[in-house]
C-alpha cells in the first residue's frame, strides 16, 4: 500500500475512529487488527514470514528469560555459593542466553538473506560454475529489512536485560508490525515504543492537530518535491550514455534532493499517523544535510537503522575478545597510536559494509557502504592532518562561511556516495565520475539543457520554490524553532491560511494522477 | 460554551473552509474547454445551465458543435421572449445527451426538447467514447453528483475498469485528474469563471467568414437530392442503418424521460454543407432514416437541410460549410424558433425575476455581437462603411502591392473613411501606409516601392507602419505599442483600435489581388479583445 493513496488517508481516518470509539482496553488490538489488514492488503501469503518471526522472537523471548529466571533461581537456591560458582553460573546463563538469541537472530537472517540474496546467489553460481540456475524471483515480504532487525534488536535487548519479556505473542506481533512503520520504518526498539502501543491513548485534540500537519508535510516532501524531481534523477542516470560532465552532477543533486524528500517525506506521514493515535515515533532524520561531517550525517540520516548497527554490530565487535587480541597484536606490530585504532576501524568498516548490504544485494551496494566507512576513517585518520591545515594558514573556524564550507564539503561526499548507488551498476558509476572530473560542459547550465532532463521550466519552478520552502523550514528546525508549536502560537486567520495553503499547494503540485501510477518510496523497496 | 464544543465547532468551519477552497481551485483547473485548439466549446457554460433559477428554462435543445453554433437562445429571447437553453457540445453522444437531461430535468421543465440528428449516426463504438463521457462529468455540479457518478461506472464500463473504484473517484472528483492544469489555466479562463460571464446560454458565436468551396457547394446538394444518384449509390447507408439502430434505444429513453416529466420530444437538423469527407455531413439517406425513426417514435422532425431559410453558403459560414457564424445563426435560430412556435406553440411565462435577469443578459448579449460583429464582415467596402460609422483609429498598409481588384466603390469607400486624397492604383502608390480616424487622416505617406511612418497618437499609442511593394515576408508591418498586428498576406491591411474600449477589435487582410476579395483575419488579439469587450458592456451595463 502506497502511504500516500486516498485509499491509506482513508483508512488511517477509519482507524483513529475506531481506536478513540473503541474501549480502553482493546485498542491495542484494534491497532494490531489494522496492522494484519494492512498487510493481508499488501501480500496475503507473506504474513506467513511475518508471522514466523514474530513466533521465533516470541519462543526466543520465553526461554531467555526462563532461563534468566531459573539462573536468578539458582542464585537464590544456592544461598552461600562462592565467587567462582556465582561467576559460572553466570557465564553459563550469559552463554545460554545468547546461544538462544543467535539461533533466534540466525533464523530471522536466514529468512532475509532467502528472500533478498537467493537471486543474487544463483547468478554467482550460474556465472563462476557456467551453470544454469533459474531465478525464483521471490518477492519481497512487506518490511523484511525492517522487521528482521527489530527482532534482533528485541532478542538482543532481553539477553542484556534492557527491556522485559512480552509473554502475550499478539502483543508482540502489535509491536513488530504496527502498520505505518511496518512500511519503510523507523526501526523500533522494543522498551522505547511497545509500551505506547499497549496504553490506550484518548483522544487528544493538539496532539491529532499536531499529527495531521506532520502527515500533510511528508505528503509535501514526498509528492510535490521527491516525486517530482524524480524524472531528472531518473532521465540523468536512466539514459547515462546520453549525457557526461555537469548533467551528472545536476542528476546526483537531483537524486540527493529526491531520496531526503522521499525518505523524510515518508517518515513524516508514519510518524504523523502515529502521533494521531498517541503514539511517538523515534527521531529518523535529523535535517542530514546541514551536516559538517560524514559520520554527523550518518548520526542524522535513518538515525535509527545507524544506531541499530552500532549497538548490536559495532559496540559488540569493538569490545570482543578477538577484537582484544588483534588490537593487542597490532600494538606490537604498529606502534600503540595506529595499533590501537585498527580494531576500531576494522569494526567500522565491517558496519559500513553491512550498511551496504542492507541496502541491497550486489558489489554496487557493498561498495555504497565502504565508501561511506572509508569516508568517515579517512576523516578520523586525516583529522591531525586538517588541524595542522587550519592551524598554518590561520583558517578562522567560528564563523558561517567555515561551516558553509564543511556542509558543501559534506555534501558533496554525499552526493558521490548518491552515484555509486543511483547508477547501473558499479561501471557505470565509474563512467561517471570520470565525466564529471574530465568534461568540462558548464554551458549546458544555460543552453536550455536543463529544460530537457524531464522537467520543463514551469516544473522547474515548482520544484524550486518546493525546495526553497523545505529549506527555509529545515533552517528554522537547525536554529531551534519548533515549527508546528510556532505556527499553533500564530492568530486563528494566519493559521488557517498556512494550512489550507499547504494543503492546496500538495493537491495542486504534487505528482499524481488518473494516468500516473504513484511513484513507490525508495525506502519501502529495501 | 465549552472547550470541547468549541474546538468541535472550529474543525467543522475549519474544513468546510478548506473544502470550498478545494471545490474553487478546482473550478479553475477543470479545463474550460473540450476541445482547446478547434470550437473552444466552454463546458462550463453547459454547467452554467444548472445555475439557471428553477423551471425558468421552456426548451432545451441538444446536438453536436452544428448545433451550438447554429441556436442561439439570447437570440430567441430578443425576437419572442423565449427562454431557452443550448446544452449541445463537441461530437455529443446520444447517450451523454440522455444523462444530461436526466440531470437537467431535476431543476427545470422545459415544454420541448429538441434533438440535433447530428448525433444520431454515431457508430455503436463512436458512442462509446470515454472522452464524451468525461466531459459531461466535468461539465455536471456537484449538486447533480448521482449523475455524475452514473455517468462514471458507465465509463468505467465502457473500459473494462467497474472496479477500479481510484479511476472512478478521480474522475468524479476532477481536481484529482486535472490537477496539473495549474500551468495551463489560462488568464481568461480564471477572469471568466471569477465573473461568471457565461450567458450566451450555451451558444458559441463564430465570427470568422470562410466559404464553402464551389465544388463542394455541387455535392451537397447532391447528396441532398433523392433523385442524385449518389443517394442510391451510397455504400455507407448499411452502416448509417446499424447507427441509428444502435441510438434508437437511448432516443427511446429520452422520450420516456420526457413524457415522465411533461416535456416534449422533437428531431430537428441544422443546416450544414459539408461532404462526406468531413463527420457532420448529412445527406438524403441521413434524411430519410431519421424521417423513419421519427415516425416510429411519434415525434416530428424538422429539417432544415430542405428549407430555404436564407443561408448564404458563401457568407454565413466560418468553416467551409461544417459551422454556421454568427451570421448565419441568427437566420437559423429565427428559423427554428418559428417552427417551434407554429407546431408547439412555444412562449414563455412571464416572471418578473426572471425577465428581468435575461433582459440584462440579452442587452449585453447584444453589445457584445454589436462589437465582434466587425469581423464578419467580408465585403470591402461596407467594411469600410462600418469602421466609418465607429469610434475607430484604422491603420491601414498596402503589402506586396495592390493587385487589380481594388474597385472603384472601394477606392471611394477607403477615401470617405480615411479622409485621404491618394489614389492607391497609382503607381506612386504602389507603397502606402496611414493612420486615421473618423474620416480624416492623422499621418499617411505613400511611395513607389517603400515608405514607413511612426506616429504618437493622442491616445497615447505609438505605432510604426512600414510599406513594401517587393513580395517578400516582411513587404509591411503594423506595429502597435511594441507589438505586430497586421494580418499574413498581400493587399489592404487594415487594423482597428476601438477607442471607446481601449484595444484592437479587428485586424484582416484584404487580397485585392484576388478577383473574390477574400478577407483573412489575424487571430492573435482575440483574446485580449473579448476580454475587454465584456469587461466594457459589463461597466456600461452596470447602470441598468
Amino acid at each position: 500500500m502506497n502511504i500516500v493513496s486516498l485509499f491509506y488517508l482513508a483508512f488511517v481516518v477509519a482507524v483513529a475512529l475506531v481506536y478513540f470509539i473503541a474501549p480502553r482496553r482493546i485498542r491495542w488490538g484494534i491497532l494490531l487488527g489494522a496492522s494484519l489488514v494492512i498487510y493481508l492488503y499488501c501480500g496475503r501469503r507473506m504474513i506467513v514470514w511475518l508471522l514466523l518471526t514474530s513466533l521465533s522472537i516470541y519462543v526466543g523471548g520465553l526461554l531467555i528469560d526462563r532461563r534468566q529466571k531459573r539462573y536468578l533461581g539458582q542464585l537464590e537456591a544456592g544461598g552461600e555459593l562462592d565467587k567462582n560458582s556465582k561467576r559460572a553460573l553466570k557465564k553459563k546463563n550469559e552463554r545460554d542466553k545468547r546461544c538462544y538469541a543467535a539461533l533466534v537472530a540466525a533464523v530471522n537472517i536466514a529468512i532475509w538473506v532467502t528472500f533478498k540474496f537467493a537471486d543474487v546467489f544463483i547468478e554467482t553460481l550460474n556465472r563462476c560454475f557456467s551453470a544454469d540456475l533459474s531465478f525464483v524471483h521471490m518477492a519481497l515480504p512487506l518490511g523484511i529489512s525492517f522487521y528482521t532487525l527489530q527482532a534482533i534488536s528485541y532478542v538482543i535487548d532481553l539477553t542484556r536485560g534492557k527491556c522485559e519479556v512480552q509473554t502475550n505473542y499478539f502483543k508482540l506481533l502489535l509491536w513488530l508490525c504496527f502498520f505505518p512503520q511496518i512500511l519503510q520504518g523507523p526501526i523500533c526498539r522494543y522498551r522505547e515504543t511497545a509500551h505506547q502501543l499497549y496504553e490506550p491513548h484518548d483522544f487528544d485534540y493538539r496532539r491529532v492537530k499536531f499529527g495531521m500537519q506532520r502527515m500533510l508535510w511528508g505528503f509535501f516532501k514526498k509528492l510535490v518535491i521527491a516525486d517530482r524531481v524524480v524524472s531528472v534523477s531518473d532521465k540523468v542516470f536512466g539514459y547515462s550514455a546520453k549525457y557526461q560532465g555537469v548533467i551528472f552532477i545536476i542528476g546526483a543533486l537531483a537524486y540527493t534532493i529526491q531520496i531526503y524528500a522521499d525518505f523524510s517525506g515518508g517518515m513524516d506521514i508514519i510518524s504523523g499517523t502515529a502521533e494521531i493515535l498517541g503514539i511517538t515515533m523515534p527521531l529518523n532524520f535529523e535535517r542530514p544535510y546541514f551536516s559538517r561531517s560524514i559520520a554527523e550525517y550518518w548520526r542524522r540520516w535513518h538515525i535509527t537503522l545507524g544506531t541499530w548497527f552500532r549497538d548490536y554490530v559495532f559496540y559488540p565487535l569493538s569490545i570482543s575478545r578477538a577484537s582484544q587480541v588483534l588490537s593487542k597484536h597490532c600494538r606490537k606490530l604498529f606502534g600503540p597510536g595506529i595499533g590501537k585504532m585498527i580494531p576500531t576501524y576494522l569494526a567500522m568498516v565491517l558496519v559500513w559494509l553491512l550498511n551496504g548490504i542492507w541496502h541491497g544485494a550486489g558489489a554496487q551496494f557493498v561498495v555504497f557502504g565502504m565508501y561511506q566507512g572509508i569516508l568517515i576513517v579517512l576523516g578520523m585518520q586525516l583529522e591531525p592532518v586538517f588541524q595542522w591545515i587550519i592551524d598554518r594558514f590561520r583558517i578562522r573556524t567560528d564563523c558561517f562561511s567555515w561551516r558553509l564550507w564543511q556542509r558543501v564539503r559534506t555534501l558533496a561526499l554525499i552526493m558521490g556516495g548518491r552515484i555509486i548507488f543511483k547508477a547501473k551498476g558499479l561501471s557505470e558509476a565509474g563512467r561517471i565520475f570520470r565525466s564529471i572530473f574530465t568534461t568540462h560542459n558548464w554551458w549546458a547550465l544555460t543552453d536550455g539543457t536543463i529544460f530537457k532532463l524531464g522537467l520543463d521550466a514551469w516544473e522547474l519552478f515548482v520544484l524550486f520554490v518546493a525546495v526553497l520552502v523545505l529549506l527555509t523550514v529545515s533552517i528554522l528546525q537547525e536554529k531551534g524553532v519548533h515549527i508546528r508549536e510556532t505556527i499553533e502560537r500564530q492568530n486563528l486567520l494566519f493559521r488557517w491560511g498556512l494550512v489550507i495553503g499547504a494543503v492546496v499547494a500538495v493537491v495542486l503540485f504534487g505528482v499524481y494522477g488518473i494516468n500516473l501510477d504513484l511513484t513507490g518510496f525508495v525506502y519501502a523497496g529495501f | 460554551m465549552s472547550i470541547k464544543i468549541k474546538r468541535a465547532a472550529g474543525a467543522i468551519v475549519f474544513f468546510m473552509l478548506l473544502f470550498a477552497t478545494l471545490a474553487w481551485v478546482q473550478e479553475v483547473v477543470t479545463p474550460d474547454f473540450d476541445w482547446p485548439e478547434h470550437n473552444r466549446r466552454s463546458l462550463k457554460s453547459i454547467r452554467s445551465a444548472f445555475n439557471e433559477p428553477k423551471g425558468s428554462i421552456d426548451a432545451v435543445f441538444f446536438g453536436t458543435s452544428q448545433t451550438f453554433c447554429s441556436i442561439s437562445p439570447m437570440t430567441m429571447y430578443d425576437i419572442a421572449g423565449v427562454r431557452a437553453y443550448n446544452l449541445a457540445s463537441t461530437n455529443q453522444r446520444i447517450p451523454v445527451a440522455y444523462h444530461l437531461l436526466s440531470a437537467i430535468l431535476h431543476d427545470q421543465s422545459p415544454k420541448l426538447v429538441v434533438v440535433d440528428a447530428s448525433g444520431f449516426f454515431y457508430t455503436e463504438k463512436e458512442m462509446q467514447s470515454a472522452a464524451k463521457y468525461e466531459e459531461m462529468v466535468n461539465s455536471l455540479p456537484w449538486s447533480r453528483i448521482r449523475e455524475k457518478w452514473t455517468l462514471m461506472t458507465e465509463i468505467a464500463k465502457l473500459q473494462d475498469r467497474e472496479n477500479d473504484w481510484k479511476y472512478i473517484l478521480s474522475s468524479v472528483i476532477s481536481l484529482l485528474r486535472y490537477h496539473t492544469n495549474y500551468r495551463l489555466t489560462q488568464r481568461d479562463n480564471v477572469e471568466m469563471y471569477l465573473k461568471d460571464l457565461y450567458q450566451r446560454k450555451g451558444y458559441v458565436a463564430t465570427f470568422d467568414t470562410v466559404p464553402v468551396e464551389k465544388e463542394n457547394y455541387k455535392i451537397v446538394k447532391a447528396m441532398l437530392d433523392p433523385n442524385d444518384d449518389y443517394a442510391s449509390d451510397d455504400d455507407r447507408k448499411e452502416k448509417l442503418t446499424d447507427s441509428i439502430a444502435a441510438n434508437e434505444p437511448y432516443l427511446l429513453n429520452m422520450q420516456q424521460l420526457c413524457r415522465e416529466h411533461g416535456a416534449q420530444l422533437v428531431f430537428m437538423k441544422v443546416p450544414v454543407c459539408t461532404t462526406t469527407e468531413h463527420r457532420g455531413y448529412w445527406s438524403f439517406n441521413k434524411h430519410e432514416m431519421t424521417e423513419a425513426l421519427a415516425e416510429k417514435m411519434g415525434v416530428k422532425f424538422f429539417d432544415m437541410c430542405y428549407e430555404d431559410i436564407g443561408l448564404d453558403w458563401f457568407r454565413d459560414s466560418s468553416d467551409s460549410g461544417e459551422h454556421v457564424n454568427y451570421r448565419g445563426t441568427k437566420k437559423i435560430t429565427a428559423r427554428v424558433l418559428k417552427w417551434l412556435q407554429e407546431e408547439f406553440g412555444l412562449s414563455s411565462e412571464h416572471n418578473e425575476t426572471w425577465d428581468r435577469q435575461w433582459s440584462y443578459q440579452s442587452q449585453v448579449f447584444a453589445e457584445e455581437m454589436e462589437y465582434l460583429n466587425l469581423e464578419l464582415e467580408y465585403d470591402l467596402v461596407k467594411y469600410l462603411e462600418r469602421v466609418r460609422e465607429g469610434d475607430y483609429v484604422l491603420f491601414t498598409i498596402v503589402s506586396n502591392g495592390l493587385g487589380k481588384y481594388w474597385s472603384d466603390e472601394a477606392q471611394q469607400a477607403f477615401e470617405e473613411t480615411t479622409g485621404t486624397k491618394f489614389d492607391l492604383r497609382e503607381k506612386k502608390n504602389a507603397a502606402y501606409v496611414s493612420v486615421s480616424s473618423q474620416g480624416r487622416i492623422i499621418e499617411e505617406r505613400n511611395g513607389k516601392n517603400a515608405c514607413s511612418i511612426k506616429v504618437d497618437l493622442e491616445n497615447g499609442l505609438n505605432c510604426k507602419l512600414s510599406s513594401k511593394k517587393t513580395k517578400s515576408r516582411s513587404a509591411g508591418s503594423i506595429v502597435i505599442d511594441g507589438k505586430r498586428y497586421d494580418s499574413p498576406g498581400q493587399g489592404v491591411h487594415f487594423v482597428v483600435y476601438d477607442n471607446k474600449l481601449g484595444c484592437i477589435v479587428d485586424s484582416v487582410c484584404f487580397n485585392t489581388a484576388s478577383k473574390a476579395v477574400t478577407a483573412q483575419q489575424n487571430t492573435e488579439y482575440k483574446e485580449d479583445m473579448r476580454l475587454k469587450i465584456i469587461e466594457y458592456v459589463h461597466g456600461q451595463m452596470k447602470g441598468i
